[in-house]
């Protein structure tokens, strides 16, 4: 009976606690202009991937041959490209692209990685070896060339672009993870946990994982910036999304054969995802000071 | 210390070997058959499995991968072409050079403008230099590359005619592709600087120094600088292997004769064979960079060398685990 009672009491503070805690990041980050300003246009970008099909003037695959490759005006307020569609829908819809792959690999690159990391890091010996190694070897390939080799294996699409950059992910995440688990994993609470016969998952992904949560967060809110530039430079040699998807690396690809006549045709996507990119940047690094506020005085 | 350096150098010998047998494999699951790709699409059954018999293709996944690792390792042979029948080997060799000029220079780059511009930030903290640093540093790791090298070419090449448009002939054609490709680098850099040059100018040693009425010049260069740098090593480390990455990229933008031209080619052709032989060298250049990284933070942090002195590192790890417990 006492126990319950406690045990409620004990659960009321740590939510208490707990409120006050995201409270007080969010506080810290709220402080920070350059973050809110980062937060602001992340939600506008991904208004604009909810609601595109409302909100773009014209269909995103309408060709027009009469109006093609017109400059910005009154009525295409970005210009059209080589078949006459509208540049500034085709940017608009394309963000669902753009954020969809940067998101996308990221949180495929967290899920597996936190898993991997999470045996990694509670187990130890050989199974830790094991892992590690794998991740030895698959950090050894630099980030671009992996991308575009698994690229190669599984072909081009939006699924398998998110597969190829996602993959490079998990080494990062797996890594950060163990290591947090390292120092983790031999302080009391493990071990009063082990005690009331806590189950070996719950322990790993309930107890031990919300400690070292706050470097994955930073880690992958600036990811995602990385992935989406990465999944553009894929598009650019003709791998990952290919036109006539308006995704933003492979409308740059498209335009680039007309760079001499038709420059804006490159400028405008370059820009949004210049802009999306900046943002999560931002919002990244405010992320990091308000959840680690040592870092920041 | 020699010990430390052995153990470095074997420690890396099975991972390049891996490398190898990761892209082997992914590679050798890509869909596609190589002899269909060599002998176009009209070419007959018979003499597509001619060829598969002649180049092994019919041989079990192990004895191709064991073949090839034999080629690789011992006879230094990366196969031919499937496209023009070269020599994989000989065309990564006398393009190599120029891949290697634009990723040393992205590092080089990042060292002379990269620290400095990070070091200001962090001594001017609050400043209009730190504002302006730090600008700079977020918009140049928030743009792409590629784009950027578009823009470029646009205005300097086309607008401006200040540069050539394409080709590396002249030192002026290597201005833009080096500037373009160090950008990202130089930008994380100088945040890197920065922060790690704040947390060292925090610490409880510089203050001391400040208080025993050290030159404030003395404080930063010789005691703040060496400690700050530290951590900036492993970072070079890391950007070496993304501006190897980068320059494949890079050199398509700018028509460059180098790895990444050589290895976009092969995609759009399907040539595997090139694909796998480019991949696997830049793989290896990079694990070894990472190796003169490892070594060189031996030489300017002991904690690092001690770990792997004495006992072996895992197992000091865990005592140390053990008595932080």
């Amino acid at each position: 009976m006492l126990d319950t009672k406690n045990g409620v009491a004990l659960a009321e503070e740590d939510a208490v606690k707990k409120q006050s805690q995201i409270k007080e990041i969010l506080k810290r980050l709220c402080k920070n202009k350059l973050a809110v300003l980062g937060m602001v246009i992340l939600l506008l970008y991904i208004l604009v991937a909810v609601f595109a099909p409302l909100i773009i003037p014209y269909d995103f695959a309408e060709m027009n041959i009469l109006e093609k490759n017109q400059g910005p005006s009154a009525q295409h307020w970005l210009g059209t490209d080589d078949f006459g569609r509208d540049i500034f829908s085709r940017i608009l819809y394309g963000t669902r692209y753009s954020l969809g792959l940067g998101i996308g690999a990221c949180a495929l690159g967290l899920a597996i990685g936190v898993i991997l990391g999470c045996i990694a890091g509670y187990f130890g010996g050989w199974v830790e070896e094991l892992i590690m190694r794998f991740c030895d070897v698959f950090q050894a390939i630099p980030g671009t060339l992996l991308a575009i080799v698994i690229s190669m294996l599984l072909g081009t699409g939006f699924v398998n672009t998110v597969i190829a950059l996602g993959i490079g992910r998990i080494t990062l995440n797996c890594r950060m993870v163990r290591a947090q688990f390292l120092s983790q994993r031999k302080l009391e609470y493990v071990e009063a946990a082990q005690a009331t016969n806590c189950s070996k998952v719950k322990l790993m992904f309930v107890h031990i994982l919300p400690n070292a949560i706050s470097p994955l967060i930073v880690n992958t809110t600036m990811g995602i910036g990385g992935t989406i530039m990465m999944a553009a430079g894929l598009s650019f040699i003709s791998l990952g999304v290919r036109p006539p998807l308006p995704e933003w690396g492979a409308m740059m690809s498209a335009a680039r054969e007309f760079i001499r006549y038709y420059p804006y045709q490159l400028l405008f996507p370059g820009l949004a995802m210049a802009f999306l990119v900046l943002a999560l940047n931002l919002f990244g690094d405010g992320l990091r000071d308000a959840l680690d506020p040592k870092l920041k005085n | 210390m020699i010990r430390y350096v052995i153990k470095r150098i074997l420690m890396i010998i099975p991972v390049v070997l891996l490398v190898a047998v990761a892209i082997f494999t992914i590679m050798h699951f890509c869909p596609g058959d190589p002899a269909e790709i060599i002998l176009g699409v009209g070419a007959s059954a018979d003499d597509i499995n001619n060829l598969r018999d002649q180049m092994g293709l019919n041989d079990p996944f192990f004895v191709q991968l064991g073949r090839y690792m034999y080629q690789t390792f011992i006879q230094f042979d990366l196969g031919e072409s499937f496209t023009n029948g070269l020599s994989i080997a000989g065309e990564i060799a006398t393009r190599f050079s120029k891949t290697l000029v634009l990723a040393l220079s992205a590092i080089m780059i990042q060292v002379v403008v990269g620290i400095p511009l990070g070091m200001a930030a962090a001594t001017h903290r609050g400043g209009w230099l730190d504002h302006l640093c730090m600008v700079l540093a977020i918009i140049g790791i928030s743009v792409p590359a590629f784009w950027i090298g578009l823009q470029l070419l646009l205005l300097f090449a086309q607008n401006l005619r200040w540069l050539p448009a394409y080709g590396v002939d002249t030192w002026q054609g290597w201005v833009l592709p080096i500037i373009v490709n160090s950008l990202r680098g130089v930008a994380q850099m100088a945040r890197q600087a920065r922060s790690s040059m704040l947390e060292v100018i925090r610490s409880d040693y510089i203050s001391t120094g400040r208080a025993k009425g050290l030159s404030e010049r003395k404080l930063l260069f010789g005691y703040a600088l060496p400690n700050a740098l530290i951590p900036l090593i492993q970072t070079l480390g890391m950007s070496f292997g993304q501006s190897l990455g980068g320059t494949v990229i890079i050199e398509n933008v700018f028509s460059i004769p180098g790895i990444g031209q050589y290895m976009v080619k092969a995609i759009g052709n399907r040539d595997y064979a090139v694909i796998r032989g480019t991949v696997v060298i830049l793989s290896i250049a990079f694990s070894l960079c990472m190796l003169l990284v490892d070594v060189a933070f031996g030489f300017v942090d002991p904690r690092i060398k001690a770990q792997y002195t004495g006992k072996g590192k895992r197992r000091r790890v865990r005592k140390e685990a053990k008595a932080h417990a």
